[in-house]
């Protein structure tokens, strides 16, 4: 069974996700909705415990006119 | 309708599905419980139909996927040992109702691990597929 290849270790991504969106004034609802996800998702990808799909991190990087590598850091 | 509201509606049809089915269980009416279920679908067709934005979040996804895995890892491997318990304990009359409840879900063991493994394999296919 894979379930130990599941765990993603998803202390070694950090993201700036929270400072960016406190620069710009917009809420984690805004910004879900932006990008299509639930509000939920974004508190996860903002304290680390989800890592996000490419497709996913793509959009909250074009959401905020940067490169991914300038929002997300591995 | 909002994805908010349809999430609470969607709450009180399995409510009214659960709940309906119990009452049947209890009255030993069957037609009832099929009434609920079909009441049921029809109800969240509905809903379905009227909700502006069915939002597919795909860390829900990812979610149900890991709980999918650790269903299947925590009941086959259960069932399987409570299946040759059942078994074993009544080796010495092979036509006891527990021992064909064993044999039962010993089958149902088997059909739960090939169907994991015909869906395994479908989608790893898929993923290894060189076709552009």
């Amino acid at each position: 069974m894979h379930l130990c290849t599941l765990e993603i270790n998803t202390t070694q991504m950090t993201n700036k996700i929270k400072i960016l969106r406190a620069e710009r004034g917009i809420t984690q609802e805004e910004l879900a909705d932006a990008v299509e996800v639930t509000r939920q998702t974004i508190v996860a990808i903002e304290k680390s415990k989800y890592v996000p799909s490419l497709g996913l991190a793509f959009r909250i990087a074009k959401y905020f006119d940067k490169n991914i590598e300038e929002v997300f850091e591995y | 309708m909002s994805y908010k509201k349809f999430i609470y509606l969607r709450i009180l049809v399995i409510a009214f599905i659960a709940i309906t089915i119990s009452i049947a269980i209890n009255m030993d009416n069957v037609v009832l419980a099929i009434s609920a279920i079909v009441i049921g679908m029809i109800a969240m067709f509905a809903i379905k139909k009227n909700v502006k934005e069915l939002r597919k979040d795909e860390m829900i996804q990812s979610i149900a996927g890991k709980s999918s895995l650790w269903a299947y890892s925590i009941c086959v491997p259960s069932l399987a040992l409570l299946s040759i318990f059942f078994m074993f304990s009544s080796l010495n009359n092979k036509d006891s109702d527990i021992y064909n409840l064993g044999i039962i879900l010993s089958y149902i063991v088997l059909f739960h691990i090939a169907v994991y493994s015909i869906a395994f394999m479908y989608l790893r296919n898929k993923y290894n597929s060189d076709d552009k």
